[in-house]
């Protein structure tokens, strides 16, 4: 009990004195994707969308509501970085019932399968998003990283329980536009190193079926919906063929990671995410086929 | 089911209480328990391959009781060649027949002739360089009437596939373990502690240590063309320390898990990374391995005792074996010949047994010398790593021709340098830590000299927040579970 209290204090005192470089487990809000707090609150003003989106960082790249409304539909962007199958099961329960949207698009992508949600965990506790729930949440990751986040951001939400977060709109590399969506200022494509990904978990396959059932459950339509990717990424996973029995499984689940009026070099600025110059091609396209599918109307 | 896992974690403890909950039941039972622990151990990995751990002990329970009762000389022998042949068989089947296609195939290229020949695409099963040699040295110790064959057959499965030491070593002899096996065990508070004091070290230098240099690792030796000399230095000296942070932090885990069942394990690894020399490098690096080669190698090869020319011969030959042991791949047969390029000058002027004694023993602080002798011994070491870890003779190369680049001497170009200076900070305190064990059997044994209890659970609690803190959160495995 000494040593758990012990552990709790000292992870505090790194949290509050220790620059961010020297505590490798304990990040808190540094380097972190920072959009999620304007979305969050930019959420708090919309009622009955038409479409909700979302997903991992694809999802807020990719889909562009300012491109919807020219449709004119009322849509959100709800996608935020390394956004699990477990974290858009919290964002689904707490928000949906708020905006009611008439269709969900859910962004999936085999990473997201494989990914243990780490990052997530830091990204929600960081800024207080489903507090109450990512106990349950982060003690189901068994990882410690996250288990250190949580115990500084339950610090940080007891020093200051009505902590008001601002964040800028414009920065070096992105600009928040509106409606959870975030354009990237490059175009250019640039090489970042990969590393390969992971095999599919099983819990994050539950998450995923748990998320549609609710949403089936509140009678909310929902799109499948593999955004586009580059050549390279599509090779990058070990588990894509139980990936692809998976999503087989679905009716209205569309694969876009091949599209062929997108070109690797010109509309990516990296291996996974379209620049704004391949989100303009893409969306209409996308759009189109909602449209000619029955899924949303005209 | 890894040793810095979550399942372990559960697994240990519960495998514990049950052991010594039956302890009245006979030591049978126990060995019988153990068995099945260890089978479920292996198995979190991957249940098919269990077959060969259990045909690799049937083969060996017989041959070895057959061996004995012979009474022909010539059978024996047999006898003891349908062992090596079976165990060495598999061995050769699973870890080394790609690479003998492999070269055959080049063989032929080089006269003109283009032969293919098919591949097995067959992964390596984890440990089975481990095991093999163990009950190999069974064998052979009951061929020559150094022990009597194991008519228990409890105790001698126990004995190879035991779940601490199964998969990594430390590569037991029979005649140490077996019998330990055989006798009754009764719980021992204090040996118990140790052994946790050394699971606690063998997880910090594993989780810590190891994991995190891994990821400087892994970006330099990828693409070392994209890196300054001293960017590759520090990638190469990373290494060094993931290996010995890996390994000897696996057999620390290993060994004080031993300890919590009662038995006591060999030393693996003692503080390496201070040797003077070449020679006391390896005294001192996988010791279970080296002594392994020693006794059952270099020995009947004649060892020392036909002259200097064939003393060499040998020492050449175990250290290509050595390195061949390690993979099948060039790299690591060129890192075993250069390691026994640098100890055969030693030898030639005999100065290889000059560094038997522990380093600055009774000291605080090495002489100026012993610091010289330890950092030329420990750079040499670096630079031969880089054979160890590159994929290709071709890429240690183009590592080593990287590192020897006007650029050594700016300043590393890398990214993440907050986890780069706690890496560091940590490597530091490590050898701050074996430095003061440096005369005992692990890494924190210089804190149970400590008058001050408080002060004592104070740096265990240390301990504890720094896997917390700075352990790295992209576990990398064991790098030893592929050999």
């Amino acid at each position: 009990m000494i040593s758990i209290v012990g552990y709790v204090i000292m992870v505090i005192l790194w949290g509050e004195y220790l620059p961010t470089q020297l505590r490798i487990n304990l990040k808190s809000r540094e380097g972190l994707d920072k959009n999620i707090v304007l979305m969050i609150q930019d959420l708090q003003n919309e009622r009955e969308l038409d479409v909700l989106f979302v997903g991992s960082s694809h999802a807020y790249r990719s889909f562009d509501p300012r491109i919807w409304d020219d449709y004119g539909y009322q849509t959100f962007n709800m996608g935020t970085s390394s956004q699990t199958h477990i974290h858009t099961g919290l964002l689904l329960k707490e928000y949906v019932p708020k905006v009611n949207p008439s269709l969900v698009v859910y962004e999936v992508y085999p990473d997201m399968f494989a990914n243990e949600g780490i990052e997530s965990n830091t990204i929600f506790l960081a800024y207080n998003i489903c507090y109450n729930q990512m106990a349950k949440v982060v003690l189901r990751s068994r990882n410690i990283k996250s288990i250190n986040e949580y115990i500084y951001a339950s610090f940080r939400k007891w020093k200051s329980p009505q902590e008001i977060f601002t964040v800028d709109v414009d920065t070096i590399l992105d600009i928040y536009r509106s409606k959870g969506y975030v354009e990237m200022k490059r175009n250019a494509f640039r090489e970042i190193p990969e590393f390969r990904k992971g095999n599919i978990l099983e819990h994050q396959i539950i998450a995923f079926k748990n998320n549609i059932k609710f949403l089936n459950d509140n009678n909310i339509q929902v799109a499948l919906v593999e955004a586009p990717v580059t050549a390279i990424e599509q090779d990058r996973f070990p588990d894509k063929e139980r990936y692809d029995q998976l999503m087989s499984g679905y009716n209205n689940y569309i694969d876009f990671s091949k599209m062929n009026e997108l070109n690797d070099s010109v509309h990516f600025y990296d291996y996974h995410h379209m620049n704004q110059k391949g989100v303009e091609i893409f969306n209409p396209i996308f759009i189109d086929w909602l449209q000619d599918s029955d899924i949303i109307e005209l | 089911m890894l040793f810095d896992t979550f399942d372990f974690a559960i697994f240990l403890p519960l495998v514990f209480a049950i052991y010594w909950s039956i302890r009245r039941y006979g030591v049978r039972l126990q060995n019988a328990f153990l068995i099945l622990a260890s089978y479920i151990f292996y198995s979190w990995w991957d249940w098919r391959f269990l077959g060969l751990i259990i045909l690799s002990s049937i083969t060996d329970f017989v041959l070895a009781k057959m061996i004995y009762k012979s009474e022909l000389v010539s059978r024996k022998k047999y006898l003891l060649y349908l062992s090596l042949l079976t165990n060495l068989g598999i061995l050769s089947v699973f870890k080394y027949y790609n690479f003998f296609i492999e070269n055959f195939e080049s063989l032929f290229s080089v006269f003109g002739s283009s032969v293919i020949f098919s591949r097995l695409d067959w992964i390596l099963p984890v440990g089975i360089s481990f095991y093999t040699f163990q009950t190999i040295s069974y064998t052979i110790d009951v061929y020559k009437g150094k022990l009597e064959p194991s008519t228990d057959p409890f105790s001698f499965f126990a004995y190879v596939s035991f779940f601490p030491q199964l998969v990594a070593g430390p590569i037991e002899r029979a005649t140490n373990f077996l019998p330990q096996f055989r006798k009754e065990r009764s719980f021992n508070y204090n040996q118990a502690v140790d052994g946790l004091r050394q699971i606690l070290w063998g997880l910090f230098k594993k989780m810590v240590i190891a994991d995190n240099c891994a990821i400087f690792v892994d970006m330099f030796f990828a693409d070392p063309s994209a890196y300054s000399g001293s960017a590759l230095l520090l990638g190469a000296i990373f290494f060094a320390f993931q290996i010995y942070g890996d390994f000897s932090g696996y057999s620390d885990i290993a060994i004080g898990t031993g300890r919590l069942f009662g038995f006591n394990l060999m030393q693996n690894f003692a503080f390496p990374y201070f040797s003077r020399d070449i020679a006391e490098f390896w005294r001192r690096w996988h010791i279970s391995l080296s002594s392994w080669f020693r006794d059952y190698v270099y020995i009947p090869l004649g060892g020392s005792r036909g002259g200097k020319a064939m003393t060499l011969r040998n020492v050449f030959i175990i250290f290509i074996i050595c390195g061949f042991w390690h993979g099948a791949n060039w790299t690591f047969i060129i890192w075993g010949l250069l390691n026994a390029a640098l100890y055969i000058p030693l030898y030639v002027f005999n100065r290889n047994r000059n560094n038997l004694d522990t380093v600055a023993e009774g000291k605080l602080l090495p002489s100026m010398i012993d610091l010289l002798q330890i950092g030329i011994t420990f750079s040499i070491t670096v630079l031969l790593w880089v054979f160890f870890r590159s994929d290709s003779v071709g890429e240690a190369y183009i590592y080593l021709s990287g590192i020897f680049d006007s650029s050594i001497l700016s300043i590393p170009d890398i990214q993440n340098k907050g986890t780069a200076v706690s890496t560091i900070a940590m490597i530091v305190f490590m050898l701050a830590m074996e430095w003061s064990s440096r005369m005992s059997a692990h890494g924190l044994d210089c804190v149970v000299s400590i008058r001050s209890r408080f002060v004592r659970w104070m740096f265990y609690f240390l301990i504890v927040f720094c896997i917390g803190m700075y352990s790295s959160q992209t576990p990398n495995g064991f790098i030893y579970f592929q050999f």
